[in-house]
Parts: C-alpha cells; structure tokens; sequence
C-alpha cells in the first residue's frame, strides 16, 4: 500500500509539475456538455472479464458507440449527449448476449451501469436476452465528490417555476434566490453559468448573461460544491446542455399567456410601516400584470446521421404596473418588457471520431419606465436597452477509445445601455422624500451617472484532453478566456440639482428659494463629459485530474489547476493575479453495490480577475457639487478645499499582490438510496472566502466619530479609493444539507433543508467596507447569505391517464439587516453604530438610544414563504393521437397570494425615519396558461 | 433510518457547539472591551450642543464659540456649559455643596498600560498607545423640576492593576474593579481622589475655536464601549471637608425705564458676565454662582470689567460691589450656578 501510495504521489507530483509548466497564467472552467456510461463486466463468477466488446446506441447518438473493458473489466463510455433512451448491448461467444436499454445519461454525471455475463447452455436460444434498465439514479455518482443535482427537461416541464433558464439553480440545495443566487455563504457574482460549455457568465457582474430559450435545454446540472479540477469556481456552477436534434424530425410550439384577470392586483406599497400595507389617499385602478410568450422549436436531421440541426424563437411581452403615490402623481406607471430570443443548432458527426457542433444564440431585451419607483415621476424614468449573440463551438476528436480531445470555443458579445427616459436635467428634492424629476437620477450609489452604454465580449478557447490509463482516468486542459468591456457613463447635460421644495433655476431669482446643490459632471480629463472607461482581462488556466479507481469501491480524484489573470485598464496593465488550486476528492462505495455512497473534498478556487475589478480601477465619473450660498452656487473645481464644495468620483488605484481571492473548502457527504430510483443525503461544508477585494479610502482622514471630513493625505478634497484584498476581507460558511432527489413510480422528488451560517465582513465585493476605515471593526458579523433555515422542494406526481401535478415550496428564513445611518459628509457613504446584522430595534415605538450598546439586537429581513402549483393535462392521450401531444397546463405562481413584506428599510434618519418600514413585498398570485403542442 | 438518525444527531450538536464556541469565544475575561463607535452626541444635553452659523468661522458649520467676560479689568473667553438653578445644588448661601451631587465618575489610568501598534489616524478608530479615561455615565439631559441637575462635573478616581493591558483595551466601566480585592477586566481596580472636575462632553463633529487652550484640553474617553470627547475645565477647588467651593460672579441685566418690569441677559450673552478671578489664579472655579446686576444705562456691556467687595476694599467705577447685591439681595442664594471652561486667550 505504501509503495502504491509513493507511486501515487510521485506521479501527481509529476501531473503538478506538468500542469504548472502547461499554465502560462488563469482559467474559467469549460463547462461539461456530456455525460459518462461506465462499468465493469463480470464473468459468471464474478470475476472481472476482460476484452469484451459492447456496443452503445441511443436516439440521442448519431452513430453507434464501442469499447472493450480493460484488464479490470472495467469499461467506460464519455461525452455522451444527455437522453434517457441508450442501450448498451454485450455480445461474448460462450456468454448469453445481454442487452441493456432504458439507461438515463446525465450531464456531468456518471451512470454506472455493470454487466453480469452468464454461460450460455447449447440449448439456449441464441436470441440477445434484453435487460431492460428503467433508469439509473444518477444522483449517486461513484465518479465524483461534487454536490450537484440534474434537472432534466422532463423535470423541468411538471415543475411550477417560470420558464427561465437563470430560476432552475434555486431549486437547488445550498443555493439561494434569485436568478443570479449566492451559493454556500458566497456572493451572487461567484457563479458560472455554461451553455453548451460556453461560459456565459457576465463579464461584469457575474450573473446569467442574457436569457436564453427554456425549451431547448436537455439538462441543467448545478453543481454547488467539492468542485472538481476542470473548474474554477467560488460559487455555484450551472451546466446547460442544450438539444442537438436527431434523426427524428420534432416540432414543439407553445404558448404562455396571462392576461391581466390571472393576476392578483393588490393595492399595497412599501415605504411604509409594515402594519399600514393597505393605501388610504389612492382610489384610483388596481394594477395590472400580464404576459405573453408564443414560443416555437424545430429539431431534426439535415442529413441523417450526420447532420441534426434545433432551432427556436421566443417573444415574451411583459406589462407589470406599479402603485405610485407621491407629491406629483397618484397613478399606476407601467412597466413595459420586450424581450425576443432564437437560437439554432447544428451537431456534424463529421467522421466515426470527429464530433462538431455549432450554436449561435440571439436575445434582445427593452424595459420601458425600468424603475417603476414612487421615488422617481415620468420624466425621470429610465428605459434599458440590451442584446446581443452567442456563437459557441464543441469539437470533439476521438484518437482511440481511450484518448478523447475536445475544444470549447465560441464568443459572447452583447450591448447593454441604460438611458433616461426623458433627456433632461435632474432635480432630486430633499424635502420632498427625494423624488427626483427632470431627468433620471443616479443608476446606483456606485454610479452617480444616468446613463451608461456598454459593450462586452468574452472569447473563450479550452482544449481539454482526455485519456483513459487503466485505473486512472486522466483530464486535462488549457481554460483561455479574454475579456473585453467598454463604458460611458455619464449624466445628461452633465448637471444635476439637489433641490428644496421646489425646482431650481439658477437663472431665475424667484426660484432662489428652492436652490441647495448643484452637481456638474466631469471625465478623467477634466471636461464636463461622459468618461469612458476601456477594461480587458486575461485569463488563462491550466488543469490536470487524475481518478484513480483504486478499489472497485475507492475512487481518489485528484487535482491540481493553476489560474491567471492579467487585468489592464485606460491607462494599460493594471495587475496580475495567481492562484494555485489543489483538489482531492474521494468517494467510498460502503457495500460495493452503489446504494450507500461517502464523499470527501478538498479544494481550492482562485479568483483572478475580470473586467469588473478593472473597470474599478479605472477613474469614475468626477462630481463636483457646488452648495448655494447667497444667491448663487459656490463656484467650485475639482476638489477644492472650500467648504461649500466637494468632489466624488475620479481616480482610483489597485494595490499590487498576486494572491488572488481565493476559496478553501472542506466537505463531506453521504448519500443512500433508500426507495427505488430515490436518493437522500447529506452534505456538511466549510467554506473560507479569503482576501476578497474591497475598495480602501485612501486618502480621506475622517473625524473620531467616522461622520466628518479632517483632511486629505493628497491635499484636495478628494475620495481616492485603492482597490485591496486584505485577509480581514473575508467570509466563512459552515452549514449543511439534508436532501432527497429521485423518482420513484408516478413521483418526481426534489427537496432539501439548509442549514447554514454565513459570517464575515464584506456583502460584496467593494461594498464599503474599508471606505471609511473607522467603521471596520462594525462589519465583521452575519452577512446578508446568512439564510439561515431553508427548506424547499419541488414535487410531481404524474397520472397514467395525462394528468400530472406540480408542487413548488420554499421557506427561507429572512437575511440578515443591518441599521445603516446616513453619513452626513458624505451620502454615498454609510456610518454604522452597531455590528454587522445588528441594529437598535425601534419596534416598541420608543427613541433609539445609541449611546447604549447593550440594547442593539439582530434584525433580520422577514422570513420568507411562497407556493406554488402546476396542473398539466395531455388532451393527445385522450384524443389517441400516439406521440403527438397536446398539453394544456395551468401554472399558479405564489399561490397563497403572500404579498407581505420581504425586506425591511435599515436605514436610520433622525429627521424623518423609514426604519423599518417595508422595502419590498411578495409579488401577487399569477395565474398562466400553458398550451403546447408538440410530436415528442 | 438509522444512519439518518445518527447523522442528524451529529449536525445538531455540531450547530449547537459552533453556536457555544461562538458565544463563549466573545465574553471571556480578558478580552478587549467590544469597540462600538463614537456617542450620539445629538442625545447629550442641549447646554452640551455646539453652536452652528454666524457663530462659526466660515467654512464651520457646528462650534464651541468661546463668549467674552472680564475679571479683574481683563477680558477673558470661556466656553460655557450652561447653568443649573443654584436652589439644586446649595439651599442657602452658607450650606455646602457636597460632592454626592457629583453622579459620574471618570477613571483615569496614571499608572500607564501596555502600548500597542502605532496610531494611525486614518485607518485605526483610537490609538492603543494610550489609554483614555472611561466614564461610568453620559448626561442624561433631564430637565424636571425634581431630576437632578445635569452637572458637567465629574468625580476622578484611578484605576491600578491594570499595567499589562493593551491600551485603550478597557472601554468601558464595567470593567473596572470597585477595589484591589474585586478586579474587573485585566485586573483593573478603582481608586477615589476625592477630587471633583469639570469634563463635559462634547461633539466630536464641532470644533472649538480657538483651540488647545491650557484650560481647555480636549480629552477623549470611553464610555460602554463607546468614544467621547470631553472638554477639561480643571479641578473645582474644595474646602478641607471637602465640599465643592464655586467662585462669585455677576450677570449684568439691562435697565429699563422705571415701571417697567425687569429684563435678564442671557448667560451666553457676550460681556455680560464678570468674574471674581482669571483662570489659574486662587480662588478661580470653574463652577460659578451668579448674582443678577442691572447695569446704568451709562454704563454699558464693556465698561463693567471686575467685581469688587465694598465692604473690605475700594471699588472702581468698572467694577461691580458684590458686598452691595449680597446686602440687597438679603442673602438669597443667587438665582444660577454656571459652568465654564477657561479658552485660550
């Protein structure tokens, strides 16, 4: 054993030392497009056979696949496109032939599926004996100690959950809401989304790129952790593998409607105190939603068995109005949303080892009145304008059975602009709880400009090599990435107004009154322009991975990754980071018959940059506000010293470390299947988010009370903000899941508990903390991925007559809140009284006392509950139209028409406090009919 | 089933002791008090509250102005923390005034304590290379008939044993011992000096002005964990019993015409108040009783500079005889106690 284990780690010291040499700097992981058939082939006395030959079919192939087990018996099918109809078929002379059908593959997953051969008698028929497998519970994978979980399409289609393809991963264990979730106590922006092994992900802020068509995915896996070496990643990884057609021609037409009698209207607002949720001065309509989508998808061969193409078209029409009661309207404004997708795809079986396929992806996206806010009226609306194409590309060449070479290339290249609805000048009136009119106000805290226009593209090329080497199964691969973003930001006629009661004109003396700050808007060159930042990342990786079958129940796996990124910005090179990203997982199969299943992990993830970090770096919008001082704005320049003036924005800084943020996790899980076709487990995690970026004020020094500005290192009222990774930037996680996944006869189960506990000090990366650095010690508690308690599942039952049910329930226990305090020298910025997750409860209607540290307490945003249903009925089963099906459904989102609070304003105000007012609520019951007509 | 059970059971009790260690980790005894920021120095006493305006230099929107008074034929500035019904603190002229009117107590650490990294002002909160004083109460503000009054005096003890801490570690009472044999945090005990001192509390967010007056030391402080600044008007001198011995002063009402009724400066009005000594000299208090004077209409604020005792000395045309309003006052205790902090001058 001690001479296998030197060997070992001799030979992964070689893999290390080989994978570093191959990495020239960092990686985004290539997604996994298929799945792997293995197995071992078993003499009748249960001794492994070797040499045997078997043949794989599957309407999802489009030519027959084969193998010969090794030596061990062992034998091994990958990159199989996910479908739920192979057939694998052993024909030995002297053995009865044995056919087994019916078998599922799972993207990302292993099936194991093994062969017993038996001694054929003379007189047996010599006809095949057909074993049919009904299915193989991908949920344990012998292969791998990574926490993930498959949703097909067909478990997709009876789950009551819009069809997006960014709303499957919360369905997930671990994974919280949203469509761009946070995962295991980290940030939303951690998370990777492939399609067809095309990252995806925003180059910016890390979520779903752009939506796509729900239709033509075969499979979504997310993988929430004990990642293996192929990927590179500090939250959630979703695979999705699209439809490749087949020799069958399939149509599948659909359409989505809800007018605005299936939606529940509600006259409730937030801004208010919880218990008022009922308005009292608006008599006007209810507000309406509704929606439409007619969606239609196309599969089938161009030339059989060698060319399949799938295509699809998608319109969404959304009308959402919203409840607006200020000092200028009482009135329901109306949101408007176009969105218009297609894809199509081709899958060339160019020979018997040369496997291409081509995906082009277009989305085009337009938000009218974008806000909806009672904080804005109709001339200071926004409207977001964005779109844009993917153009993936998979080749896969097979050398020998045992040697597989893919690429993942492709590119991503979208638009986003955010406007002002009307292009006029900004007034935000302070006495008049800030409704701004004119013109669009700030997009964010983090922008002060209203409009940006912004170009990104992502160009991604991954070889990956993989090679079957008796009981190891090495991967390996070069992860290259480039990424490319263009902004102008900036503020219509490069003015803003700050107005009191009233709306400022400096030309007019009658309106002096109402005049209180001006702001004007300046680029990094001084001239009252937009700025226009350019950011590129590099990133390049390299991977090697080693499964090592060492006992037909043991398997190690693993790794090593190096990753690298090199960021530049306006001014050229800005950066470079490196991280080393080991793994070693295990797996532990107790009785050797794949039912009871232990799992061990270790690994670490580097993030090395993207253009977000860039885009940082570089200067932002300069502001300059001037405050009206005896009839007229103070004349102000860039950061004068004078009083009346101060200046935000411009230049910022990077410090120079190469440690990179990185994650360390340790894990371990147990799985069982404890009915047929149905799993339950459990996974415990430790997750440490280290030296995550934050921006540090370098160049303010404020007062002992944090709330006022002393001086200036650099001599100019100036913020500067270096972007950091100190080790006190950093975040735990410790939790775990109880979760079952299977589908036993007629069900279809998907449910989990969480409980998990997420500390630290940063929400975000450069959220505020080191902004102003008195405020430091307050940011270490419960950070808002503290969840808590989360239990949900998603539950199907499905008739033999047509009919089926959905079930969708999720209770979460609310996020963490913490009481914010506006800081008087400066609004962008927060002052703190108490530690993260905390505040001083208000609830009694008595004063906070904040000279009283012993009566702050934990507040917490609501605990949160939602249902919801789905009935689906095939009229083609009643009508005996075969294969053809007509499907009529019926969707109910939230169906308890829960629209109490699920956020809380922590906002503290001395003069007029919305602490603890309602912030936001449920979105009211929607009722949509579902009719599709389809031949599959 | 089984095997459920026993895993459910381990991650309770693994939950269940991260939420222990968690709490044990933060209440042991010799940890750091918990920082907590600055006071909400909008909640502190309105004759506490800086001054905003006109009052200010430019470009200073929140202030401590100091108002002009003489003693002794000599201008002299003062920044003033307002003035208690004297009725509260003595009931006739000839009672003492004891030092248990005095309610907060300051611990001050002479012995020193163990320094910490170097201070630097834009990234730390408080320095760890000297230890402030920790107040045991913040001025509540009340203004009832019967709550006491708000006195911006303290009483000073030290505090020993607690050499080996890192400075500025004890931010709060509650961690300091009532004596050698009952320590509190790092060993920390108590000591009284029977000695009363005027330390207001201030806002941080206001400046003095003028400043780093020899009188007027600005001093930072804890209290619960949070930071205070306080302002240092000295020691308030005592007899050999110890009761608290204020200096005599005079606010100077305007005439009006006979018949009418009478006016009464306010306390913060510039020139109108004299003094019976500068500060530094014998018999100055910060803590001062006065006796109300209607001025001659030909005599107006400015020319009235000094207090005399007519009685036993000879009074100039610029000084005002207190022997003459004790007499006319028939020995009424004087109507209000002030309290000041001597400014640069």
């Amino acid at each position: 054993m001690i001479l296998v284990l030197q060997s070992y780690v001799r030979r992964a010291g070689i893999l290390a030392l080989a994978a570093f040499c191959l990495a020239s700097s960092n990686v985004r992981a290539a997604g996994e497009v298929g799945g792997r058939l293995a197995g071992y082939v078993y003499d009748p006395t249960g001794s492994p056979l070797s040499d045997v030959p078997m043949t794989l079919t599957s309407p999802s192939l489009m030519q027959p696949q084969t193998r010969t087990s090794d030596a061990q018996g062992k034998f091994e099918f990958n990159q199989l496109p996910p479908g739920d109809a192979y057939a694998l078929e052993v024909n030995v002379p002297g053995f009865n032939p044995v056919k087994k059908g019916g078998i599922t593959l799972n993207v990302g997953q292993t099936t194991p599926v093994d062969i017993h051969l038996a001694l054929m008698t003379e007189t047996e028929n010599t006809a095949a004996t057909y074993e049919i497998v009904e299915k193989v519970n991908p949920a344990l994978n012998p292969d791998s100690a990574q926490s993930s979980a498959v949703i097909t399409h067909e478990k997709a289609e009876i789950t009551p959950v819009f069809h997006q393809v960014q709303a499957m991963a919360s369905q997930v264990a671990g994974v919280g809401p949203g469509s761009t979730p946070s995962t295991l106590g980290g940030f939303g922006r951690f998370g990777k989304y492939y399609v067809d092994g095309m990252d995806t992900t925003d180059i910016t802020d890390g979520s779903f790129t752009a939506p796509m068509n729900f239709d033509v995915v075969e499979n979504f896996e997310i993988i929430t952790g004990g990642f293996d070496a192929q990927y590179n990643a500090l939250g959630l990884v979703q695979n999705i593998v699209t439809k490749n057609g087949s020799n069958k021609f399939t149509y599948d037409v659909n359409l989505t409607w809800s007018p605005p009698a299936f939606n529940a209207s509600t006259k409730v607002q937030t801004g208010v105190p919880d218990i008022n949720q009922e308005l009292t001065n608006n008599n006007g309509a209810s507000p309406q939603t509704s929606f439409f989508s007619p969606v239609f998808n196309v599969g089938g061969p161009i030339v059989e068995n060698k060319l399949w193409f799938y295509a699809s078209g998608q319109l969404n029409r959304s009308i959402r109005q919203t409840l607006i009661t200020n000092a200028y309207e009482s009135d329901n404004r109306q949101t408007t949303t176009w969105t218009d997708l297609a894809r199509l795809k081709l899958t060339w079986q160019a020979s018997s080892k040369d496997l291409v396929s081509v995906a082009v992806n277009f989305d085009a996206n337009r938000i009218y009145n974008s806000a909806g806010s009672v904080q804005v009226t109709p001339s200071a609306e926004q409207r977001i304008k964005r779109g844009g194409y993917f153009l993936m590309l998979n080749y896969n060449h097979n050398f020998s059975d045992n040697l597989l070479f893919q690429i993942q290339a492709g590119t991503t290249n979208r638009e986003v602009d955010f406007n002002p609805e009307v292009d006029g000048i900004s007034h935000t009136d302070i006495l008049n709880n800030r409704v701004t009119t004119g013109s669009a106000g700030s997009l964010s805290f983090g922008n002060q400009g209203n409009f940006i226009h912004e170009q990104k593209s992502r160009f991604q090329f991954d070889p990956t090599l993989s090679w079957n080497l008796g009981a190891h199964q090495i991967k390996g691969g070069i992860q290259t990435s480039f990424l490319l973003d263009t902004q102008i930001n900036g503020v219509t006629g490069t003015v803003r107004y700050t107005d009191k009661n009233g709306i400022c004109d400096p030309t007019s003396p009658a309106t002096s009154g109402s005049c209180y700050q001006r702001s004007d808007f300046y680029n990094s060159s001084g001239d009252a322009a937009p700025q226009k930042n350019t950011a590129n990342a590099y990133n390049v990786g390299a991977f090697l991975q080693d499964r090592w079958s060492v006992t037909r129940q043991l398997t190690l796996i693993a790794g090593m990754r190096v990753d690298t990124g090199l960021l530049y910005g306006n001014t050229g090179y800005l950066t470079t980071l490196t991280g080393i990203g080991p793994r070693l997982s295990a797996t532990y199969d107790v009785t050797g018959d794949r039912k009871k299943l232990v799992t061990l992990h270790y690994g670490r993830s580097n993030d090395v940059g993207n253009v977000f970090i860039a885009q940082f770096v570089n200067p932002a919008l300069t502001q300059v506000t001037s405050t009206y001082v005896n009839g007229a704005f103070t004349p102000c320049a860039i950061g004068s010293l004078n009083p009346n003036c101060s200046t935000s924005g411009g230049a910022r800084q990077i410090t120079q470390n190469p440690l990179p943020p990185h994650l360390d996790e340790v894990s371990a899980g147990y799985r069982q299947e404890v009915a047929t076709q149905t799993v339950i487990g459990v996974d415990g995690a430790y997750r440490k988010y280290s030296n995550l970026w934050a921006a540090q004020e370098v160049n303010r020094v404020f007062d002992y009370s944090g709330t006022r500005i002393i001086g200036f290192e650099n001599g100019q009222a100036l913020s500067v903000l270096r972007a950091v990774k100190p080790d006190s930037a950093q975040r735990e996680y410790a939790g775990g899941n109880l979760w079952i996944q299977g589908s036993p006869p007629h069900w279809d189960l998907l449910a989990s508990y969480t409980l998990g506990f997420a500390r630290g000090t940063v929400d975000d990366y450069f959220d505020g903390y080191l902004s102003n650095p008195r405020y430091s010690s307050f940011y270490e508690g419960f950070v808002n991925d503290d969840r808590r308690h989360t239990l949900k599942g998603s539950i199907a039952y499905t008739t033999d007559i047509g009919l089926d049910f959905g079930f969708r329930f999720q209770y979460r226990t609310g996020s963490p809140l913490w009481e914010t305090f506006s800081n008087p020298a400066d609004p962008a910025l927060n002052a703190y009284r108490s530690p993260r997750g905390t505040g001083f409860s208000n609830t009694s209607g008595r004063p906070q006392d904040f000279n009283d540290p012993s009566t702050f307490v934990s507040l917490r945003n609501p605990d949160q509950f939602n249902v919801d249903l789905q009935a689906r009925y095939n009229l083609g089963k009643a009508l005996g139209m075969g294969s053809n099906r007509v499907e009529l459904a019926l969707f109910v989102f939230n169906a308890l028409n829960n629209v109490s609070a699920t956020g809380f304003t922590g906002q503290f105000s001395q003069r007029n406090s919305s602490f603890g007012y309602t912030s936001s609520r449920g979105t009211p019951a929607q009722l949509e009919l579902f009719l599709r007509v389809r031949n599959f | 089933m089984r095997a459920l059970h026993s895993i459910c059971r381990v991650l309770t009790w693994g939950a269940l002791g991260g939420v222990l260690a968690t709490a044990c980790s933060s209440g042991s005894v010799n940890q750091p008090d918990p920082y907590y920021g600055f006071i909400d120095s909008t909640a502190l006493p309105l004759s506490y509250q800086p001054v905003s305006g006109s009052a200010c230099p430019p470009g200073v929107s929140l202030c401590y102005a100091p108002q002009l008074g003489y003693a002794k034929g000599q201008s002299f500035y003062f920044y003033n923390f307002g003035a208690v019904p004297t009725s509260k603190l003595q009931a006739t002229l000839a009672a003492p005034i004891s030092p248990s009117v005095v309610t907060t107590t300051v611990y001050t650490f002479p012995n020193g304590c163990l320094s910490g990294p170097g201070f630097d002002p834009q990234e730390n909160a408080y320095p760890q290379t000297v230890q402030y004083p920790v107040f045991s109460t913040l001025p509540d503000g009340g203004t009832g008939p019967s709550s006491p009054p708000t006195l911006p005096l303290v009483n000073v003890a030290t505090v020993g044993g607690a050499t080996t801490e890192t400075c500025n570690d004890i931010k709060a009472a509650s961690s300091i011992g009532p004596s050698v044999s009952q320590t509190g945090n790092f060993g920390a005990y108590s000591t009284p000096t029977n000695t009363v001192s005027l330390w207001p509390v201030v806002d941080v967010s206001a400046a003095f002005v003028p400043k780093n007056s020899l009188f007027a030391v600005e001093q930072f402080a804890w209290y619960k964990g949070l930071q205070l600044e306080s302002v240092s008007g000295g020691d308030v001198p005592s007899d050999a019993a110890g009761n608290l011995l204020p200096m005599d002063g005079v606010i100077l009402d305007p005439p009006v015409p006979t018949g009418n009724s009478p006016l009464f400066a306010k306390v913060t009005d510039a020139k109108a108040l004299l003094f019976a000594f500068t500060p530094g000299e014998k018999g100055y208090s910060p803590m001062v009783r006065l006796w109300d004077y209607t001025y001659d209409i030909n005599q107006p604020l400015g020319t009235l500079t000094g207090i005399c005792h007519g009685n036993s000395q000879a009074c100039t045309v610029s000084q005002v005889d207190i022997d003459k309003l004790l007499g006319s006052a028939g020995g009424k205790v004087p109507l209000n106690t002030l309290f000041i902090v001597a400014s640069p001058q």
